[in-house]
């Protein structure tokens, strides 16, 4: 069986490295995942990855055990995420915690148009490829606070409790902007598919 | 205990040598070489791979605060607390940090400055060499 | 065009289907939205959306994870720490000189700076003197850190065996929870670390 977490972190911190190593190979997929929708960028991902490990380990001393490795790790790595893109200029830090007028965008025409297209499309890998490099482009579109929420959900399965103690938000404003972010993305898509349909002749099946 | 503050002399100064440091965790270019001493003293912590100066500057320092602009935007002041039995005491800010300290022979005082781009600042406080 | 405004219950489970489909309601409030799902098809359909972009999105980021080579970045993670488990001395002057910048109160403070000047001091050798105004002493002390109120971020002071001082700033993640759970009356953070070489008394706990 595996080696928890907590275990391993104690282990780092009499002094063994190689817990320290297990601890990085454990979460070093996911955290990349979580920088590069963040930022688009392989390099800068995988970058933020190690200084997100390196940072974590210069604070462990202080890890208090009383919430998640992984919750403090994923925090981290937003964090730094948000410092490159401020620094690039790519933040897009909005005020607005819910854009109401997205629910009047996402209309009844391309509602479902995702659903119903990838899931009987008999293309629909060819469909899926096309649609993963949109994926980028729409998560481009939400703001990054609430892109934070939705690749921690998607990419760890993150429960709304972890959600907020990572982002050390109330579990409130996490629905709201997982539910904004969603709508943000599934709007870009369906868009992405009505001009696809349009130039194609084909209706959704 | 320091809770008696001496009193300074107006013209009171002590002259230190200051350094802005740009610290990457990637590559391995040292320079100049005397770094070497900054990249040991912190592979405790992290190992740079790289480090830059940025600039060095010798400065006299008296109470009035003197301002240092370091790339990052980020404004370090450096004053002239105390100096008694010529011990001198320096302020040294870097936002959101402010640091007091007695000088010695000996030793540097390093202060972690923020970011510049993705790597490290860091302000470099040591005896004029 | 229709949307969730021109139907009342669509617009009251909407906010729901996204924790309907993150299985974040209560077995309660699933039921219900199940049963709105069966009558209203524009719900239905944004699940059905909601599940997929869901889905592809997972497997988009998977794919990017898979592209990477993942051999030597664990390996690459440690080069950058310290190489080795630093001697159980080193150890614990970087451990006690870290815990005064974080434990609140000048005891502890005290108590630390003492026994590290001690220590730092009885392995002190002398250089040889320089003219310049100011450098009595043969070591620099650092005397306090601190940080303005408000600041996400705490001093972390290191001192080396050549006798300088390293003041890392760290990312307080817990700082605000620890605010409101402790119920301090919020001020600056002041670290005052207490250069008195005659004061207490505890060297021997090094």
């Amino acid at each position: 069986m595996a080696t928890d977490d907590l275990t391993l972190v104690q282990r780092v911190r009499s002094g063994d490295q190689r817990a320290y190593k297990t601890l990085v190979e454990r979460y070093q997929r996911k955290v990349f995942s979580v920088a590069f929708g963040m930022l688009k960028d392989r390099e800068e991902a995988r970058d933020v990855a190690q200084e997100a490990f390196v940072k974590v380990y210069r604070y462990l001393d202080h890890f208090k055990g009383d919430a998640s490795f992984y919750t403090w790790l994923y925090r981290i790595t937003v964090n730094i995420c948000i410092d490159v893109m401020r620094r690039k200029g790519s933040s897009k830090s909005e005020n607005v915690e819910f854009d109401e007028t997205l629910l009047h965008d996402v209309s009844e025409a391309n509602l479902g148009a995702l659903g119903s297209r990838l899931g009987t499309n008999p293309q629909k890998s060819a469909l899926r490829k096309e649609l993963a490099e949109k994926i980028q482009a729409a998560l481009e579109q939400v703001p990054e606070k609430h892109r934070a929420i939705l690749l921690l959900r998607e990419v760890e399965g993150m429960s709304y409790e972890d959600l907020a103690r990572t982002l050390e938000i109330p579990k409130g404003t996490v629905m709201s902007r997982l539910f904004h972010a969603r709508l943000k993305v599934q709007k870009v898509l369906n868009e992405y598919l009505e001009l696809d349909e349009a130039k194609s002749g084909v209706g959704t099946e | 205990m320091l809770s008696a503050v001496p009193a300074l002399a107006d013209d009171a100064k002590v002259a230190v040598q200051v350094e802005v440091v740009l610290a990457s965790l990637t590559g391995n270019t040292i320079d100049p070489p005397t770094l070497k001493a900054m990249q040991d003293a912190m592979a405790k912590k992290v190992k740079y791979g790289s480090l830059k100066r940025q600039s060095l500057e010798k400065l006299e320092l008296q109470a009035a605060p003197r301002a240092l602009k370091l790339p990052n935007g980020v404004e370090a002041q450096l004053s002239l607390d105390a100096l008694k039995d010529d011990v001198a005491t320096l302020k040294v800010k870097v936002p959101p940090a402010d640091a007091k300290y007695t000088l010695g022979k000996k030793g540097s005082l390093y202060v972690q400055a923020g970011k510049l781009g993705a790597d490290d600042l860091w302000l470099v406080v040591s005896p004029v060499k | 065009m229709s949307n969730s405004n021109d139907n009342p219950a669509r617009k009251k489970f909407e906010p729901m289907l996204s924790p309907f489909v993150d299985g974040e309601l209560t077995p309660e409030e699933r039921q219900q939205v199940e049963q709105h799902l069966a009558a209203n098809k524009e719900s239905a359909m944004q699940v059905a959306d909601f599940r997929a972009a869901s889905g592809l999105m997972r497997l988009t980021l998977e794919q990017q994870a898979d592209q990477e080579d993942w051999k030597d970045f664990s390996n690459e993670v440690l080069a950058k720490l310290t190489p080795e488990k630093a001697p159980l001395f080193e150890r614990l002057k970087t451990s006690l000189s870290e815990m005064f910048t974080y434990q609140r109160g000048a005891f502890v403070g005290a108590m630390v700076t003492a026994a590290l000047m001690v220590t730092v001091g009885g392995a002190a050798f002398l250089m040889g003197s320089q003219k310049n105004t100011g450098y009595a002493n043969e070591r620099m002390q650092m005397q306090s850190v601190k940080v303005d109120q408000g600041a996400t971020v705490a001093p972390v002071v290191m001192e080396t065996d050549s006798g300088d001082a390293i003041i890392w700033m760290v990312d307080q993640p817990e700082k605000q929870k620890d605010d409101e759970k402790n119920d301090k009356p919020k001020g600056e953070e002041n670290e005052e670390l207490d250069g008195d070489p005659a004061a207490p008394k505890k060297a021997g706990d090094l």
